[in-house]
């Protein structure tokens, strides 16, 4: 340890003499807060004092930020991804030795894409890895590029761009062979890049295709949708936060090294606390030794400050509390905001509510809430409409607080079958298909209007004219209504859509807009009636008429 | 044209054929025109009374036949408001005399409509042939469901342009139109026609189809449409489409959003808990699908649920209905309202069961 230790200071300070900051600014930005910089050498030779001297610190010296003190210095210091972070190194050895092609799936890409939340350590992974595997390493960083010039050509695509060509292109730069690889680019914060280089994506892309050297790129969200190209052309390395029993070893063992004394609760706590953050986690830890007073009173006060992902929010407010939680339950309905509402509507009737005995107090509860839900929704508009943003917290009391305690209680399900979870609110999809049949009804109107006949607005149109329409345009070709001449009755179809003006898409959308599903022989589907050969005659006959009237004009 | 539907295929073009129903209204409209200027004209009254009917008559009256050469457009408008340029796309009828749009399509940009879009079409005067200057004619349709912003918009527009510009308005609802609007109008009652007058219709336009039409069936059908003339012709047709010769007895059609939403209604008579407030849900959001507007729902509901349940019953009902009707027009998401009327009524529905059986 004492000799690794020393060798991992002597290599920093040799770093920092020589100016040569390629790659400690990439930790420096993820791992480490922002002093780093302000590191000195004389608290780097306080620290190689103190590391010689087997850590025993005394109490005279200085106090140095821990989450600096205990930043990873090679990649077994790292917690958890180990399978990951074995992944990323085998890829790096096998590099030179693969054939690659662009079309090639799984491990034999020429780029990889490390993904996960931030603080797990993605940078100082591959940093480390790199110097371990004695490659040196160019970090781009996309916020290096963009900032404060807030010039498109300064990022990847534009000044950028030919060094970074050059670094992946040259030959010479691995002086033994071709074959060995002694160099790596990272591009970090890849997701970050489609916002202010414009082109940078398909640039890098366009790198990764010549490249001589592995790339290694970054980025939080893997999903996005910025990255779906480039997701194509790299291996896909995600990241996860560390878990609690990881952290917890880590942690006992800090505190051991610093005398602390910590119990097994607290620590679990302090994890839960911080979401699984070790950076963070690290930071309260010294924030705790500085007082000197670590009681189990202490920790035990520990608040959990974390967001909570909407169906977490969800099942929170309707859980019966005896506490006053309004305070939570507003904060709750901010943080998430109108779909949080959404989600209130949607699963109100699955619960039954804790004082209720019988059908009816249940049913009075339900309506209760229904009837909040429908004023929060007359708040949210009309704040919408007005832009008064200060009557927020009322809205979101009447929209989300108040219906989800009228019914707060057990959830219960409604059908045989179904999960008992709380489900995503339906109101959403609904709106979006209510609005494509607007669209389809608003573009047929259209069609019949330009026939200049018919002289009503879409919404009459809709309810009055539709049923017949539909019918006229539908039960001649049923084979039975017509007793095998169904053909014939193409005739007076295309007569009656030439007449309104009404194409064959809008014969297929008025199909889509006027049906009902349910049983019965009303809410059967009239274009699953018709016979195929008859639609077949029908279509064709709709093309023959639409040319012929192209022509004519 | 002979494949038109009745209610399109019988229309009177002119004021002077309209006979059988509007007469009175038809006549006077043919005076006033005959005096020279028009002034702004606000036509109202319920659906399928034959208001547009009048307006475009009362056009063809004013230009000549000149108007039912219509052009349709479906134009993009951009206007810059201070700080963002706001798109509105409107489709409008417009010949080389009048104009014809729907503001209200527009949504919350409707007052983009009337404060731009009418202005810019009112600046241009049309110059008839002797070097007169004249006017043009908007049409302005559903005018009661403009919001109030459009509304004050279109005070001012009316002023300001009245010299070369006429303006039709066009509303179901007189009361959905601010009195300032309504004061700058002629107002004209277009009353719904009563059962007499649409079985007469019905009569002489199967007169005109030769058709044997059985007293009986027009009786019928015009109970059914509610004085809703658009309304009787359409059934009366669906009628034939599904049934000729007509008998006496045989049912008259109605829609099939109005079946499903009477199927609704005695879904819930007939249970009322959470799981069926779930699976209306699912219903009405079903009709959405159909493009069906929300307060129709609502309006249709409560009378399906009105036809069988006690009298304090359904004073409940009609008290709930127009308490949540209110809230849809002032809210955004339909369905919380009517789904919350469903479950004020199921439990007041239920507690006077209760009441009523133990």
């Amino acid at each position: 340890m004492n000799d690794s230790a020393k060798a991992d200071v002597k290599s920093s300070l040799q770093r920092l003499s020589e100016g040569l900051d390629l790659s400690s600014r990439s930790s420096a930005s993820n791992r480490v807060s922002g002093n780093k910089r302000a590191s000195s050498t004389e608290n780097l030779r306080i620290k190689v004092a103190r590391i010689l001297s087997n850590q025993h610190a005394t109490e005279d010296s200085v106090e140095r930020l821990w989450t600096d003190e205990f930043s990873p210095r090679t990649v077994t210091d790292l917690v958890g991804n180990s399978s990951a972070i074995n992944v990323l190194r085998s890829w790096l050895l096998q590099w030179s030795a693969r054939k690659f092609n662009v079309q090639l799936k799984g491990q034999d890409r020429k780029c990889i894409l490390i993904s996960g939340p931030p603080g797990v350590g993605k940078t100082t992974t591959a940093v480390l890895l790199c110097k371990e595997l004695g490659l040196q390493t160019l970090n781009i960083n996309a916020s290096d590029s963009r900032g404060k010039s807030g010039k498109v050509v300064d990022g990847i695509a534009g000044t950028l761009a030919s060094a970074v060509r050059e670094f992946v292109t040259n030959k010479c730069i691995g002086s033994d062979s071709e074959q060995t690889v002694r160099s790596a680019l990272i591009m970090d914060e890849v997701d970050g890049m489609a916002g202010g280089d414009r082109g940078g994506l398909s640039e890098l892309i366009d790198i990764i295709k010549q490249t001589r050297i592995p790339i290694i790129c970054i980025c939080n969200d893997r999903y996005s949708q910025k990255l779906k190209t480039l997701a194509n052309y790299c291996v896909d390395l995600p990241f996860q936060r560390p878990n609690k029993l990881q952290i917890r070893k880590y942690v006992v063992q800090l505190a051991n090294s610093k005398r602390l004394q910590i119990d097994q609760d607290s620590v679990d706590s302090l994890i839960e606390a911080n979401n699984n953050d070790l950076r963070s986690i690290i930071n309260q830890l010294q924030l705790w030794s500085m007082g000197a007073i670590l009681e189990s009173k202490e920790t035990s006060r520990v608040k959990k400050d974390v967001s909570l992902g909407v169906f977490q929010a969800i099942d929170v407010m309707f859980r019966p509390s005896v506490h006053g939680t309004l305070d939570a339950r507003l904060s709750l309905s901010f943080t998430h905001g109108d779909l949080l509402s959404l989600f209130v509507h949607e699963n109100y009737p699955c619960m039954r509510p804790k004082d209720s005995v019988s059908d009816l107090q249940r049913l009075v509860h339900m309506a209760a809430a229904a009837s909040r839900v429908s004023e929060g929704d007359v708040f949210a508009s009309t704040i919408s409409r007005t832009q008064n943003w200060s009557i927020l917290p009322s809205a979101n009391v009447i929209a989300s607080v108040l219906p989800s305690s009228a019914v707060s209680g057990a959830r219960e399900i409604s059908a045989q079958g179904e999960r008992n979870t709380h489900r995503f609110p339906s109101c959403l999809g609904r709106i979006s298909s209510k609005s494509k049949s607007q669209r389809l009804l608003h573009k047929t109107h259209m069609h019949v209007c330009a026939s200049g006949i018919l002289r009503t607005s879409a919404r009459e149109f809709c309810l009055r004219y539709m049923n017949l329409v539909r019918r006229l345009l539908t039960l001649p070709l049923f084979s039975e209504a017509r007793g095998g001449k169904e053909l014939a009755g193409v005739e007076n179809v295309l007569d009656f859509m030439h007449t309104y003006h009404f194409t064959r898409e809008d014969w297929d959308d008025i199909q889509i807009f006027t049906r009902l599903s349910g049983k019965g022989p009303l809410f059967e589907s009239p274009g699953a009636q018709i016979h195929t050969s008859v639609k077949a005659a029908f279509t064709r006959a709709c093309k023959h008429s639409l040319s012929l009237s192209t022509k004519a004009t | 044209m002979s494949a038109a539907l009745w209610v399109d295929k019988h229309r009177p073009h002119e004021l002077g054929d309209a006979t059988t129903v509007n007469a009175r209204t038809a006549k006077h409209l043919k005076l006033l025109i005959a005096r020279g200027d028009c002034p702004h004209l606000f036509f109202h009254g319920p659906s399928g009374a034959g208001k547009k009917t009048l307006a475009l008559a009362v056009l063809r009256e004013i230009f000549g036949a000149g108007v039912e050469k219509v052009k349709l457009e479906n134009k993009t408008w951009k206007i810059d408001q201070n700080d963002r340029g706001v798109e509105v796309e409107l489709a409008m009828m417009s010949s080389n005399f009048h104009c014809e749009m729907n503001p209200s399509d527009c949504g919350s940009k409707d007052r983009y409509v009337v404060q731009e879009v009418i202005k810019e079409m009112a600046r241009s005067r049309p110059i008839d042939a002797d070097g007169i200057e004249g006017y043009k004619v908007l049409v302005l349709t559903e005018v009661d469901r403009l919001s109030r912003e459009a509304q004050y918009g279109l005070r001012r527009t009316m002023e300001k342009y009245s010299a070369s510009c006429r303006l039709f308005l066009i509303a179901e609802r007189p009361s959905k139109v601010m009195d300032a609007l309504q004061s700058r109008c002629l107002p004209i009652r277009v009353p719904g026609p009563s059962i007499e007058e649409i079985e007469n219709l019905l009569h002489e336009v199967a007169k005109k189809e030769k058709l044997e039409l059985p007293p009986e069936l027009a009786t019928r059908v015009a109970q059914a449409s509610g004085r809703n003339m658009r309304r009787a012709l359409l059934t009366l047709e669906t009628c034939r489409v599904m049934n000729y010769p007509f008998k006496p007895t045989q049912a008259v059609q109605t829609t099939d959003w109005e079946l499903y939403i009477n199927q609704i209604g005695s879904e819930i008579l007939a249970e009322q808990s959470p799981s069926r407030l779930l699976q209306v849900r699912g219903r009405l959001y079903e009709l959405f699908v159909n493009c069906i507007p929300p307060e129709i729902i609502l309006t249709n509901l409560a009378k399906a649920l009105m036809k069988r349940v006690d009298v304090e019953v359904k004073h409940q009902i009609c008290f709930w209905a127009a308490h949540f009707e209110v809230r849809m027009q002032r809210g955004g998401k339909p369905i919380m309202h009517l789904e919350a009327f469903v479950a004020q009524f199921m439990a007041l529905y239920k507690s006077h069961l209760v009441a009523a059986f133990g």
